[in-house]
């Protein structure tokens, strides 16, 4: 390649991280190794997330939904250390059994747009041809709207609940796993191994499944890490102007919604249901960014598109 | 370079089409549609089928389809909200002036500060400063921009008593959403902009000029910043295309009178015209904006044109 002095960023440079490196092997192996605190950071706070939604009914102190007329709009104590909302509820319970709803929210709807998306992707990526080609522009077209818009146009169709809201989370996600999927397909199916396979009389859907899919692996678990964080936000963004999971369910989003009414008055009804979204949404973030690091270092940058 | 261009544009109008009949198709059968609306809950089936005949509903989607698209193309017709009974366009033009200066104060304010502290974390990378920088960077990504809102109206607005609560008319109204809004661009912003900076530092034709003599202040001038600065208007015109289509939350919370609040409200209003012409203009809007950072891009790297699509 001929020296190319003036060499504008952008695409070019994406491209070159592209490139796989000339020994991935030893390079690699050693990057697994060296795991950054970030990710330790990240995966404590996904695992502390984890933990608080599927133990909640063993540790919440309360019922979600015990109504303790006497104890309405109690802060903080030892009894109640989130405080109590309107209807003397223990907000700390309230919000534990919010990390189930939100694990609910983030597994499910990334399982929605992922199965399809994938598999979609692997297909188009594979075959190509006429097929790929209706699929992409109908993925180009999903992604015409612009963030929220399509999942508020579906949960407005389909009425406002916590499923609607998943659903529309997973209709609306499906584009990014199948470009994913569809341009690792692309790369590979004229790979040595797939050739190889191929020459050994392997049919297509095993080699797509068998040899091509778990060699796309890596991006594909970094982008459902980081997938499962954006879902949760989405989601909570939706119920809490009330397009989502209605009260009184205790959707973190739907306790903002509420405590959004007491800003001046009782402080902690909005301030513990944001601080469980934050942690949880950067632990999944963390997460997602480390992983990135050891599993697919390659495909840095390309996740903002 | 014209082909291109043709191409894109020509790929940009079909897109929109396909957007809009998918709208229009979703919207179609919302419960209680606009003919339920209007005549009232109490309306007889007799005074609904009147209504619906009127307004055309009795017709197959694919003929109001064409009907509609045809009183927009030709007419700049939109249609009429059901609740107020206002040409839905003037509505638009109306809400989208508001959206458009919120959105502006928060793309100065992201590029502003963006650049700012990306460029000092870059200049001092892997030091305390970068440090702080890139922890503040990662948690503000994560940060609900809701929550955010309501931490700023408690902490500016209620106790400091300094900004509004919300609304719109005074400048002073205007600061609290867009700091909102601005905060996560900022630290997406300044992210890019070190690891931008950091990675054309080291490229090949940085080390030549720095070969043949040049000053630092030139180098960075003349050759980093204006080739690290291709993937920062990419993810500015993304994000321009985010807030004018896509505050619906915190416009919502402000109660900033502009098109995602207007969205919003007409859902929970089951005013099907103007949710039909919103989404199609937040559509065309963010067409408009793609294509504009494809157009920067082809018109900045002349490769980009070249690729096949």
């Amino acid at each position: 390649m001929a020296l190319n002095l003036e060499q504008p960023a952008g695409r070019a440079l994406k491209r070159r991280r592209g490139e796989p490196a000339a020994a991935p092997g030893a390079a690699r192996r050693r990057r697994r190794f060296s795991v950054r605190p970030n990710m330790l950071v990240g995966a404590a706070l996904v695992g502390m997330l984890v933990v608080a939604g599927v133990l909640a009914p063993f540790i919440a102190p309360y019922p979600p939904d015990q109504i303790q007329a006497a104890l309405r709009l109690q802060p903080p104590s030892f009894a109640h250390p989130f405080g109590t909302d309107a209807f003397g509820r223990d907000l700390y319970s309230r919000v534990l059994y919010g990390a189930r709803i939100a694990l609910y929210i983030s597994l499910l709807s990334v399982l929605l747009a992922a199965a399809p998306g994938i598999w979609l992707g692997l297909l188009a990526g594979y075959h190509r041809g006429w097929g790929d080609q209706i699929l992409s522009r109908t993925m180009d077209i999903w992604l015409a709207f612009p963030g929220l818009l399509l999942a508020i146009v579906l949960v407005a169709r389909l009425g406002p609940s916590l499923d609607t809201t998943v659903i529309a989370l997973g209709v609306v996600g499906m584009p990014s796993f199948y470009r994913v999927a569809r341009s690792g397909t692309i790369s590979a199916r004229h790979a040595l191994y797939v050739e190889a396979a191929r020459a050994l009389g392997i049919g297509h859907t095993r080699i797509l499944w068998r040899h091509i899919l778990p060699n796309l692996a890596s991006p594909l678990i970094v982008l459902i890490t980081l997938r499962m964080g954006t879902m949760l936000l989405a989601a909570g963004g939706l119920s809490f102007i009330g397009l989502g999971a209605q009260p009184p369910l205790p959707e973190w989003g739907a306790l903002l919604a509420t405590g959004r009414d007491y800003l001046d008055t009782a402080w902690w009804l909005a301030f513990f249901p944001g601080l469980a979204f934050t942690l949880s949404v950067t632990g999944f973030n963390l997460l997602g960014d480390g992983l990135r690091d050891v599993l697919a270092p390659e495909t840095h940058g390309s996740a903002t598109g | 370079m014209a082909g291109y261009v043709l191409r894109r544009i020509g790929g940009a109008v079909l897109m929109l089409l396909a957007v809009s009949l998918i709208v229009f198709a979703l919207l179609d059968v919302v419960p209680g549609d606009a003919a339920q609306t209007l005549a009232g809950d109490l309306a007889s089936q007799e005074q609904l089928a009147a209504v619906r005949r009127e307004l055309g509903l009795d017709q197959p989607l694919l003929v109001r389809y064409a009907r509609f698209i045809e009183g927009v193309m030709f007419r700049g017709d939109l249609g009429a909200s059901v609740v107020s009974g206002r040409p839905v366009a003037a509505l638009l033009a109306e809400r989208f002036g508001a959206t458009l200066k919120l959105a502006l104060a928060a793309l100065g304010m992201a590029l502003a500060a963006g650049l700012l502290v990306g460029t000092l974390a870059a200049v001092r990378a892997g030091g305390y400063l970068d440090l702080a920088v890139m922890a503040a960077a990662t948690l503000g990504e994560s940060l609900p921009s809701f929550w955010v809102a309501l931490l700023l109206i408690q902490l500016f607005a209620l106790r400091l008593g300094w900004l509004p609560v919300f609304g719109a008319g005074s400048p002073a109204h205007l600061v609290l959403p867009a700091v909102t809004l601005a905060l996560p661009a900022i630290a997406l912003l300044s992210r890019l902009v070190r690891s931008c900076l950091l990675d054309v530092r080291s490229a090949d034709f940085v080390r030549t000029a720095r070969a043949k003599g040049l000053g630092p202040l030139l180098v960075w001038r003349d050759h980093i910043f204006r080739n690290a600065i291709l993937p920062v208007i990419t993810i500015l015109g993304l994000y321009l295309g985010h807030i004018l289509g896509g505050a619906f939350i915190i416009e919502t919370i402000f109660a900033w009178p502009g098109l995602g609040r207007l969205v919003v409200q007409a859902i929970f209003d089951r005013d099907v015209p103007v949710v039909v012409g919103a989404v199609l203009l937040i559509a065309v809007i963010y067409q408009v904006l793609n294509l504009a950072v494809d157009l920067i891009h082809a018109w900045l790297d002349p490769r980009v044109g070249h690729e096949a699509i």
